[in-house]
């Protein structure tokens, strides 16, 4: 964004001192984000994820309100939302798929499953590949750990940096996303029997848990009302 | 210039802004929570895990191995070290199917011989 905007104003004498303190700010506050957003998409790490995250966006409001030229809040949310998404579904799952033996993994997604989705908790651990049993679950699982949640998680980055590589893999992944949510829902709902009955919460609990990972349904239409030319070329 | 998305846009900041904050609350805060409704610190994370094996597999003698050997000695499934788990769910999934899949063209054969039983009987000389 800095970039456009220093280019914006050819041959007038400006004081670059505003730009380049908000480029410092911006760098610090994104820097915050990344590490806060990574440490609640382990979830083990969760609680110390937080504090990083919300100085991060704590530094970006503030520099907004004294009016300097950082990324738009709305910008702002939309990358960190679809960030956050990406980690939490790529380590989140990852742990079922490699660290499925661990003391943590197997109380904590055995726990979960019991709360709200028996996928995980009915015969866990007792497929060739440990973890999740339910059926076609895996697949979905190897699928959104090793394919999409990655790319979403880079695509967001690229969009937070105002890149214009980042804007276009936001709107592959999350039509990306679109298709996971569809698939995975219609392998969920076949087998509900088995995952959503003699459970802590069932249905509401895992809508209650899950609603909030929609989020390519409520970013797509955004990503196509913003200009691609304020990002970046490279 | 007027935004002339500025509803979408409206919209899309709020609805951003609750997700975003529900997601991260989630993320810091579900192990704890799970963990402290099962018991703990009370109940340590093994007796916990080991319950949930209990529940799981529907077997008191289940439990949970802590910590889990790194390299297995045996490369046998879990499921195969007990006895209970499809006399108590019923058929795993996926099933052991137990066709007889036929060879090369052997559906002739079989077809015929089908054939043959059905015409024996039935009787094959009344139709004549």
């Amino acid at each position: 964004m800095s970039d456009v905007a220093l280019d914006a104003g050819i041959g007038a004498p400006r004081d670059d001192a505003p730009f380049e303190k908000a480029r410092a700010i911006q760098k610090r506050a994104d820097r915050h984000l990344m590490i806060g957003s990574a440490l609640i998409g382990t979830m083990v790490l969760g609680p110390f994820g937080i504090p990083s995250f919300v100085y991060g966006l704590w530094l970006l409001y503030h520099a907004e309100k004294e009016g300097l030229p950082v990324r738009p809040a709305l910008m702002t949310f939309v990358g960190c939302l679809v960030l956050v998404d990406g980690l939490m579904n790529t380590f989140g799952a990852a742990i079922d798929v490699l660290a499925s033996h661990s003391l943590l993994v197997r109380t904590f997604v055995m726990g979960i499953g019991l709360w709200i989705d028996s996928g995980y908790f009915w015969q866990f651990n007792t497929l060739a590949v440990g973890g999740t049993s339910a059926p076609g679950e895996k697949a979905w699982e190897i699928a959104n750990v090793f394919v999409l949640f990655p790319m979403r998680t880079a695509a967001a980055w690229g969009f937070l940096s105002m890149k214009r590589w980042g804007l276009q893999w936001m709107m592959i992944t999350c039509w990306m996303g679109v298709y996971a949510w569809v698939g995975y829902m219609w392998n969920f709902t076949t087998y509900s029997q088995m995952r959503l009955v003699d459970i802590v919460f069932p249905v509401y609990g895992w809508w209650l848990y899950n609603l909030w990972y929609l989020t390519p349904f409520i970013v797509l239409p955004y990503l196509y009302t913003i200009d691609p030319k304020i990002f970046a070329e490279d | 210039m007027e935004n002339p998305h500025r509803v979408l846009h409206r919209v899309t900041f709020i609805a951003c802004a609750i997700f975003l904050a529900v997601q991260v609350i989630e993320g810091a805060l579900m192990i704890p929570l799970i963990l402290v409704y099962f018991g703990y610190p009370q109940v340590s994370m093994q007796e916990i895990c080991s319950e949930l094996y209990k529940i799981a597999y529907d077997d008191a003698d289940r439990r949970c191995e802590y910590p889990y050997p790194l390299f297995f000695q045996d490369p046998t499934p879990e499921p195969d070290h007990y006895r209970s788990q499809s006399q108590v769910f019923g058929p795993v999934i996926p099933p052991r199917t137990h066709y007889k899949v036929p060879g090369w063209r052997e559906m002739v054969t079989i077809v015929e011989q089908r054939k043959a039983a059905a015409g024996r009987a039935s009787g094959v000389g009344d139709h004549e």
